[in-house]
């Protein structure tokens, strides 16, 4: 954000790429650079786990493996989103783009509720439906941050 | 960059700027010395590295920058 130097003002367009510049270092810092397989490979656990939910009852020993990989996928979702979200690096305290959180929270919530409250009035073929339709958001959205953010 | 941080450490903005380790120290020592960041020194997987941050007076100050960019912008428009 350097301009002319002392005593002078910057003209409009210096003041507006100097702004642009600024805004384009603040997301660098708040959108860290996550391995490329990070959201595909989030995206196909939870596609997992909710095509396993999607089993139509399920009995005896089946039951039982598809209980154990949900409970595996969920613990890999957990341990992948820690490792990534919370690993050590050279930033410290970054801080948290809220609105972004917060819809992205929301949508996820809202397609992991939905097909627990009705699909036994509707079928266990919403679960494939919101599976997929998570893990496509979270696949293209991933992808796009990628491409926006890469390793560097 | 470092507005949205507690602290970001001298590899990391060297190798988003991509200034020499000499260049980038003088500019650092500069911003220190107006008051505008903190040195610190700490240890991270077993390495000493060196932390940089704003200051109360340097985070105001570049605040008060861009209030006056967008106020020149917006007295444009």
């Amino acid at each position: 954000m350097e301009t002319q130097g002392a005593g002078f003002d910057p003209t409009p367009e210096e003041a507006r790429e100097a702004l642009a510049l600024a805004d384009a270092e603040e997301a660098a810092t708040i959108n860290r650079p996550v391995p490329f397989w990070y959201f595909p490979l989030l995206a196909t656990l939870l596609l997992a786990i909710f095509l396993l939910n999607a089993v139509d009852d399920p009995s005896g020993p089946i039951r039982g493996l598809i209980i154990a990989l949900v409970l595996i996928a969920a613990i890999s979702v957990a341990v992948l989103v820690g490792r990534v979200s919370f690993r050590q690096t050279g930033y410290h305290g970054v801080r948290t783009s809220w609105p972004w959180t917060i819809v992205s929270i929301a949508v996820a919530a809202a397609l992991a509720v939905t097909p627990v409250l009705i699909a036994g009035a509707v079928g266990n073929w919403i679960w494939i439906v919101c599976g997929f339709v998570l893990s496509a958001l979270i696949a293209g959205c991933g992808i796009a941050y990628w491409k926006r953010y890469p390793r560097g | 960059m470092l507005s949205q941080a507690d602290g970001i450490e001298f590899g990391e903005i060297q190798e988003r700027i991509q200034l020499s380790k000499s260049a980038l120290s003088k500019h650092l020592s500069q911003l220190i010395d107006a008051g505008y960041l903190t040195d610190t020194q700490i240890l991270r997987q077993g390495r000493s590295r060196q932390l940089l941050a704003l200051t109360p007076i340097g985070r105001a100050a570049y605040l008060a920058h861009r209030a006056s960019l967008e106020a020149l912008l917006a007295g444009t428009d």
